[in-house]
């Protein structure tokens, strides 16, 4: 048993008051004034004070103090006096007599009126490394010696402002980094908002960027021209971070901005290399290649400054590419860029960036393997395909080393199979369900595949005599049957002329509830591939735009 | 689409014959309603159904539910293939008693 009286006791009492005053106040510099004067009155003693080493670890800094003399702010060079050997030591220093220490540094002395006579100094330390020095100076009173007692209190102190001091630091870092990472947050919003919207259905352009981190150095675009004509471009800066990330929103800036007046893109390309040379700096570059499609006759126009070679995948599965004669933007000034000109003619032209190409850590994809992944995907329809694509590049490498860029151009026209029409009448379907078996035979889909294809087109043609039409047999409805070479593709419009639907009324319902009706949304969906409302022409309420692979299998079990 | 009804012991057989869509299933929906309504269980032949969309489909859903309430059987005997598959398609070939042929619901029959 501990004597409650005794001096251990009101020395744990006293150390256990110290700690709650620490877990009491939120104020750092208040709770660590005031625990450092207690103990300073405790030991009764002339002065006290508590040094940091500044961020340079050049000079220990006072933080604050206490007694006659104030030198908070005095900055004294670390490596001397005895403050600096209990922080380099990491240990208490205890000196009875500074007369006979030889590390004594009596500058504050010689400045003012203050004599040392005795210090003790504890270190301020976090897992074993010191950062500062509580000292206290002259003990007073009937025995003015301080003791090992004095000592173990003060060393008490240190532990708790040091774990106090290095716990508001590590809150301070975080709050910065936390702001820093809204700030980053927030420039990687800004940058998305560069890059197109997401476009219409049966837009013959899309692009996908998928950046290694919140902000990109990798951009794509696509203007649609006064013309009709469709102006894009895919770029990569070099380098990462935010320094890419502003040469990247001032490249597709100027290219979304010139490429409404100049429209042969080796001059757009020649444009925005003088600008990006006269403004760049740090010997930053960008490769780039931009173009112009024209949607009736499926010709490209595109310029290449220095970016990896466009890959045209023909209709029959052949492939070209076109290797850049010309250096990145951002160079030297004055260069030209020669036009290039090539036709789709039923093919796809992609664009890419080296995210692409490097994407799968030592399993590289590289140029072969990219084209492997075109011949894959190739049927899909555009946007799906390009999902596809970056979602097995991401999932092959974790996290990602690179931003995953990718375009691609290709017709959405389809050659005319034939055109059926018929009234709002349910009497009707058996006769369109015939015709389609018909058409697709003729287009040369198997026969599961036309089975698929006329219980999608049952279902859409139901939905507009039933929904559109609420019934009544006074309207019609027109199928347009159609074949994209390309994609292997059979494509199908179904228009009428009801009043227009609310696209976010048609949605599948979950079929876990078990009930009559609603299945139709659900069925089209399965079957096809593209299953899309788009904006109807002239004289039509609706248009519902459907897309299948011809080489699809096991749509329905038919055995 | 054509129907007939017969009787095999207590159970009531509805035989579908044709495409069962739009047109015809209002009319396959109230004769099916209505035998389920006698309280006998039903079986429906579907063997020569060549067609079946969703309104197909919700017909015979809605006359499952109505015998379920009355505690009776009800089964789907020899679907062609593309029945089949748009019963599997609507994720229903589990809800449904299915069997291949007749024979198969003699147990209703009793």
């Amino acid at each position: 048993m501990i004597d409650p009286d005794s001096h251990l006791m009101q020395e744990i009492e006293f150390v256990a008051s110290l700690g709650a005053q620490f877990t009491e106040s939120i104020e750092l510099d208040e709770t660590l004034r005031n625990a450092t004067l207690r103990v300073m009155e405790h030991m009764d003693a002339e002065a006290a004070s508590l040094f940091l080493l500044n961020a340079e670890e050049t000079h220990l800094v006072c933080r604050f103090c206490a007694g006659p003399m104030d030198v908070t702010g005095l900055s004294v060079p670390f490596g001397k006096g005895i403050l600096s050997r209990a922080v380099i030591n990491n240990s208490l220093e205890m000196v009875l007599d500074v007369r006979g220490d030889k590390d004594f540094d009596a500058m504050v002395d010689e400045e003012t009126s203050f004599v040392t006579h005795s210090i003790l100094c504890a270190p301020l330390a976090m897992k074993g490394k010191p950062f500062g020095a509580i000292e206290i100076i002259n003990k007073a009173g009937a025995n003015p010696l301080f003791t090992i007692k004095d000592g173990r209190l003060l060393s008490a102190l240190a532990s708790l402002s040091a774990f106090a001091i290095h716990h508001a630091r590590m809150t301070a870092e975080r709050v910065a980094q936390e702001s820093l990472r809204q700030e980053i947050r927030l420039a990687g919003e800004i940058q998305r908002s560069l890059l197109p919207q997401k476009p219409e259905p049966r837009f013959p352009i899309f692009g996908i960027n998928l950046p290694a981190q919140e902000i990109s150095g990798d951009f794509y675009s696509h203007v649609v021209l006064a013309d009709g004509r469709i102006a894009f471009s895919l770029g990569d800066v070099s380098g990462k971070g935010i320094r890419a990330s502003v040469l990247m929103s001032k490249t597709i800036s100027l290219f979304q901005c010139l490429c409404k007046t100049m429209q042969a893109p080796g001059r757009l390309l020649a444009a925005i290399n003088d600008e990006v040379v006269e403004t760049s700096s740090h010997g930053m570059f960008v490769t780039m290649i931009a173009g112009i499609y024209n949607p009736l006759t499926e010709d490209i126009v595109f310029a290449n400054a220095g970016h990896l070679p466009p890959i045209l995948r023909k209709a029959d599965g052949e492939f070209l590419m076109f290797e850049a004669d010309m250096p990145p933007l951002g160079i030297s000034s004055g260069l030209e860029f020669p036009d290039e000109r090539i036709c789709l003619d039923g093919g796809s032209f992609y664009l890419y960036s080296d995210g692409v190409t490097e994407a799968g850590g030592e399993q590289e994809l590289g140029e072969a393997g990219l084209k492997l992944m075109l011949n894959e995907f190739a049927r899909h329809p555009l946007a799906q395909r390009l999902r596809s694509m970056v979602e097995r590049l991401s999932s092959s490498s974790q996290p990602l080393n690179d931003d995953i860029t990718l375009l691609v151009i290709e017709s959405t026209e389809s050659y005319p199979v034939g055109v059926l029409k018929f009234a709002s009448d349910p009497l009707t379907l058996k006769e369109m369900r015939e015709r389609i078996r018909e058409m697709s035979a003729s287009a040369g889909a198997a026969v599961e595949l036309i089975e698929a294809i006329v219980v999608a087109l049952n279902e859409a043609c139901m939905n507009v005599i039933q929904h559109g039409y609420q019934g009544s047999a006074q309207g019609g409805y027109e199928l347009r049957v159609g074949h994209h070479k390309g994609r292997h593709a059979m494509i199908f419009e179904l228009l009428d002329h009801a009043p227009s639907i609310d696209k976010a009324n048609v949605k599948s319902r979950s079929l876990e509830d078990v009930r009559p009706g609603g299945l139709g949304v659900h069925f089209i969906q399965q079957l096809m591939d593209e299953m899309e409302f788009c904006a109807a022409p002239e004289g039509y309420g609706n248009l519902l735009y459907m897309s299948i692979r011809m080489d699809k299998k096991n749509l329905l079990e038919i055995s | 689409m054509t129907h007939s009804v017969t009787a095999h012991g207590k159970l009531q057989i509805l035989s579908l014959t044709g495409e069962v869509d739009m047109h015809s299933s209002p009319i396959a929906r109230k004769v099916l309603l209505d035998l389920v309504k006698t309280g006998s269980p039903v079986a429906v032949d579907l063997s020569a159904v060549t067609y079946m969309d969703s309104s197909g489909v919700a017909t015979l859903v809605e006359a499952l539910q109505n015998a379920k309430k009355l505690g009776q059987g009800f089964v789907l005997a020899a679907p062609t293939g593309s029945v089949l598959g748009v019963i599997k398609l609507a994720r229903l070939d589990k809800v449904f008693r299915i069997v291949a042929s007749l024979a198969e619901c003699g147990d209703l029959a009793a």
